[in-house]
């Protein structure tokens, strides 16, 4: 009874593993060198096991401080998602010159912002409940790695930034 | 062109203050839930830009506040010129304040006349072109002006200048049109 209790235990572990993994939230992460000898990488980071590993990590990756002069920031920082988060879906700012064109909006509960000229390219998008949420974790002089994991995992299919300089690329979304 | 740069600076910061002292902050963030401030730029011209605006005026307050740098600070901007001093441009005020209902300033240029006049508790710049065309219109309520030079001694009050606007009428403060750009401030 022992031992084939042990075997199902054996057994069910990968498919556990398996069913957290597709389950799970990634984040992604995804560098793009240019020219003929560029580099590609593409890394998924399961943030369910991530969340799990962090128990494992050593006691100073568990806890990122935050700078003194950073931290007194915060409270406003606060201020300005909560107004954020209030706004009607907007375009708050627009410049357009000759070959370039900035744009800051907020659309469906997230700050989006772009950049683009004639090479390059800036798209980044904050969601910001997951922002709030990142900075209501800020506690002694800094945060727990597993509550901004947390704040991440609360973001679902968003692409999170995406810079393109001319043949390099990189790209980071939540899938 | 570049004088009615210099103007329309010179009253955008009057207009592009935050939110003022902390008691005047209080109060008026309750009127100012749901104003928003609009800024359009229209510049002529192949390579003119275009600029548009529109953020929520209790958001630039706590951007004011969140900007800090060795110029601004508190919502408020130390203005380090060697010709324009704030205490000068205080007392100048000051005076023209007291002069009531009055045109202060009437300047007539070859193709321009340029005029600085108090009206019923509103100042307002004007540039008319010898033909009578309006260039630029510019109208700040006092009580603006006079939170702008309520701040410490060699600075300028953003914050407080942008509640006592936030808190007037809503509607149109800067026109500016030129015939090369055309440059709107309002509240709504």
């Amino acid at each position: 009874m022992l031992i084939s209790g042990k075997l199902a235990l054996l057994a069910g572990t990968p498919l556990l593993l398996g069913g957290m993994l597709l389950s799970a939230d990634y984040l992604v992460v995804d560098v793009r060198e240019g020219g003929p000898d560029g580099h590609h990488f593409v890394v998924p980071v399961p943030l369910a096991l991530a969340r799990g590993a962090l128990a494992l990590a050593p006691q100073e990756a568990q806890r990122l401080s935050c700078p003194q002069h950073a931290a007194r920031y915060l409270p406003a920082a606060r201020r300005m998602l909560a107004e954020l988060q209030g706004l009607p879906d907007a375009e708050l700012i627009k410049v357009e010159e000759r070959d370039q064109r900035v744009s800051v909006r907020v659309r469906a509960g997230q700050l989006v912002i772009d950049v683009n000229q004639a090479d390059q390219e800036v798209h980044v998008v904050v969601p910001l409940e997951a922002a709030q949420r990142a900075l209501d974790a800020y506690s002694d002089g800094g945060f727990e790695s597993a509550d901004l994991i947390a704040a991440l995992g609360s973001i679902s299919n968003t692409d999170l930034v995406h810079v393109r300089d001319g043949q390099d690329e990189v790209k980071v979304w939540i899938w | 062109m570049r004088r009615i740069g210099g103007i329309a600076i010179l009253t955008a910061l009057a207009l592009a203050g935050a939110v003022g002292a902390a008691q005047a902050q209080a109060q008026s963030e309750t009127a100012q839930k749901g104003r928003w401030i609009h800024v359009r730029v229209d510049e002529q011209g192949e390579s003119g830009a275009k600029v548009d605006v529109n953020l929520p005026l209790a958001l630039v307050q706590v951007a004011l506040e969140i900007a800090e740098d060795e110029k601004l600070s508190g919502g408020q901007i130390r203005i380090d010129h060697a010709d324009v001093q704030v205490a000068d441009l205080r007392r100048m005020w000051n005076e023209l304040r007291a002069a009531g209902d009055a045109e202060f300033v009437r300047a007539q240029e070859q193709d321009k006349t340029i005029t600085i006049s108090q009206r019923g508790n509103r100042v307002l710049i004007e540039v008319q072109r010898a033909d009578g065309v309006k260039q630029a219109h510019i109208q700040v309520p006092a009580a603006a002006v006079d939170a702008l030079f309520s701040g410490a001694a060699d600075r300028l009050n953003l914050s407080a200048a942008l509640a006592q606007l936030s808190d007037s009428e809503r509607g149109e403060f800067i026109q500016i049109d030129d015939g090369e750009s055309q440059v709107r401030v309002w509240i709504d």
